[in-house]
């Protein structure tokens, strides 16, 4: 028997790599059916309704973006969802951003980045620029690689380095654990059981 | 060194053009703005300074003729000017500066005479023509000083700057029928009918070397490739590469350069390039054959091959059509946009409000690709 297959989408490159993760990390017997990166908010938005579709009629979803700076995710969540959302779609916001989630798992950051885990936001999701504090770290950082890819350029004018998204990837789907992760951002917490019990009672209608 | 600016007067399409350049500078626009032809300008620095066939006449020629590399809005003025700074950094006080103005004599013969020809060290004009020994000698304004070993003494850097320029829009079926269309080269190879060649010339220490990286990156983008050599045919001598892909076979069969797809060759080129020098570099739509994925890799891998060559600064000049090239976080300053007007092409970097949307955090593909787009062409009636 093939496992059930899940759909998702992130609203960039690294809330698509978070999503997948939950999905792998969840210990549910499940099989990726694509994993779509909607490449910003407006699309991701735009998304939504097609997905409750997909997710009423061919398989579970879970999609993932940044909650920005919305005072509340769950009043956000509410003006997006459509008026009758399907069981089978989980729709979750990292709260202010998506780098938070991977902030907030200290062991697995440090070893990736190569740098003391005391020097880790404590409470991620309470940053306001959570995507200016990592990039304030991977400076600190000793891997050279990274400081080199993962930083904009020394006259440069761009907000990150070419290789932000890639380097980030590699850190979600090779050190980052949702569950230590948990322990320090509360809407992850609250996202974890939810895909589970997607994964759980999902499959085809 | 890098171009750190380049002025234009008459050169082809443009009439006019003014536009600072960065260590990368990527080119956008929609067709036939002029894109290949801005590249061109580098290319034909380079025709001049050449030690073998080069020369000013010559690079003229080769363009069939000063007719068709003047601009068709020249009208009264009628002289091409070309102006280019040299820079140690971008944004930095130019350290060399060279312009070259010519046009026909407009008599006689029509021979093509050098109007001006300056070059400025460190803001100090080093030479300044048409000087009195010029005007003695009419003869003397069918050359430049640039091509002149005795006359560019005090500015050979520049010459060896401009000479050592390589530029690459490679089109694999040339290089797959090398043998079958029996192809004549052209010279400086831009079209990569000569990459095997260029392969076998070099060290094999150091050819190893380049080629176990162009492994590496293409282990990752090609599925399933696993081995890239170089081997010389014990019959006939040719050079050639070989690669392997893994499947049932224990042993796979290795394949060669005419079977690869063009994806692969085009990759294979560009990262040959990529590691061959450290002097300007132009490339021509690097995205052709390539998977959208790895596309919106180009940017890093440049970058990357680069770094490892210890030769980051080396500038890289590209023309693109591609949305998924410029989604990369590139540094919005480094994107010279080509308008095609009334009067030629016109060039422009991204404005402050540009500028600030890319700081916002959209792509400069949201922001300028629509701006590439012909005005008219929902009404074209393309496929009418």
């Amino acid at each position: 028997m093939t496992a059930p297959p899940v759909y998702l989408v992130g609203e960039d490159d690294l809330c698509a790599a978070l999503a997948r993760a939950l999905v792998v990390q969840s210990g549910k017997p499940t099989r990726i059916e694509q994993c779509d990166v909607a490449g910003g908010f407006g699309p991701f938005r735009a998304r939504i309704p097609g997905m409750n579709t997909v997710a009423q009629r061919v398989t579970p979803v879970s999609m993932v973006a940044d909650a920005d700076q919305s005072p509340c995710p769950v009043t956000q969540l509410k003006e997006w969802l459509p008026k009758r959302p399907s069981d089978r779609l989980a729709l979750r916001l990292a709260v202010r951003e998506a780098e938070a989630w991977a902030m907030a798992d200290h062991e697995g950051f440090a070893e990736f980045a190569q740098l003391s885990s005391a020097k880790l936001p404590p409470a991620p999701e309470r940053l306001p620029n959570a995507k200016q504090v990592l990039l304030k770290l991977i400076e600190r950082c000793k891997r050279r690689e990274l400081r080199g890819e993962m930083l904009p350029g020394k006259h440069d004018r761009s907000l990150v380095g070419l290789g932000y998204n890639i380097h980030l990837k590699v850190f979600v789907s090779n050190y980052w654990q949702a569950e230590r992760a948990a322990l320090r951002a509360p809407s992850l917490a609250r996202a974890i059981p939810r895909i589970a019990a997607l994964l759980e009672h999902g499959g085809p209608v | 060194m890098l171009i750190s600016r380049l002025k234009l007067k008459n050169w082809r399409n443009f009439q006019s053009l003014d536009v600072p350049l960065r260590n990368r500078t990527y080119i956008i626009g929609p067709n036939a703005s002029g894109k290949s032809n801005l590249l061109d300008v580098f290319r034909f620095l380079r025709d001049i300074c050449k030690p073998v066939g080069g020369g000013l006449q010559k690079a003229i020629e080769d363009r069939d003729g000063i007719t068709k590399l003047r601009c068709i809005h020249a009208r009264k003025d009628n002289e091409v000017l070309i102006h280019v700074s040299l820079s140690e950094e971008p944004d930095s006080d130019p350290v060399w500066e060279y312009a070259l103005g010519f046009k026909p004599e407009g008599k006689g013969a029509q021979r093509i005479l050098i109007t001006q020809e300056k070059v400025w060290h460190q803001g100090k004009l080093v030479l300044n023509r048409p000087d009195k020994a010029d005007k003695a000698d009419v003869l003397r304004l069918t050359q430049t000083a640039l091509e002149q070993i005795n006359a560019n003494v005090e500015f050979r850097e520049l010459a060896d700057f401009f000479r050592e320029t390589s530029y690459l829009h490679l089109v694999p079926q040339l290089l797959k029928n090398a043998e079958r269309i029996s192809g004549r080269i052209i010279e400086d190879d831009p079209f990569g009918q000569g990459l095997l060649q260029r392969i076998a010339k070099s060290q094999q220490k150091t050819r190893d070397a380049r080629l176990r990286r162009i492994q590496q990156a293409l282990e990752k983008a090609v599925p399933q490739f696993s081995e890239l050599k170089f081997d010389q045919d014990k019959v006939t001598g040719m050079p050639h590469l070989v690669a392997s892909y893994q499947h049932w076979r224990p042993y796979g069969a290795w394949q060669r350069e005419s079977q690869f797809s063009d994806g692969t060759l085009r990759l294979i080129g560009l990262l040959w390039m990529l590691q061959e020098s450290n002097s300007l570099l132009l490339l021509e739509e690097p995205e052709l054959s390539l998977n959208d994925a790895i596309v919106s890799h180009i940017p890093l891998m440049i970058d990357r091959v680069l770094r490892k060559q210890k030769a980051f600064g080396r500038q890289v000049v590209i023309t693109t059509h591609s949305t998924m090239l410029l989604k990369a976080p590139i540094d919005g300053r480094s994107i010279a946009l080509l308008e095609a007007q009334p009067e030629g092409t016109s060039a422009r970097l991204p404005s402050e409000i540009e500028l600030g949307l890319m700081d916002s955090g959209l792509s400069a593909a949201d922001v300028l690709m629509p701006k590439t787009r012909p005005a008219n062409i929902d009404q074209l009636g393309l496929f009418a």
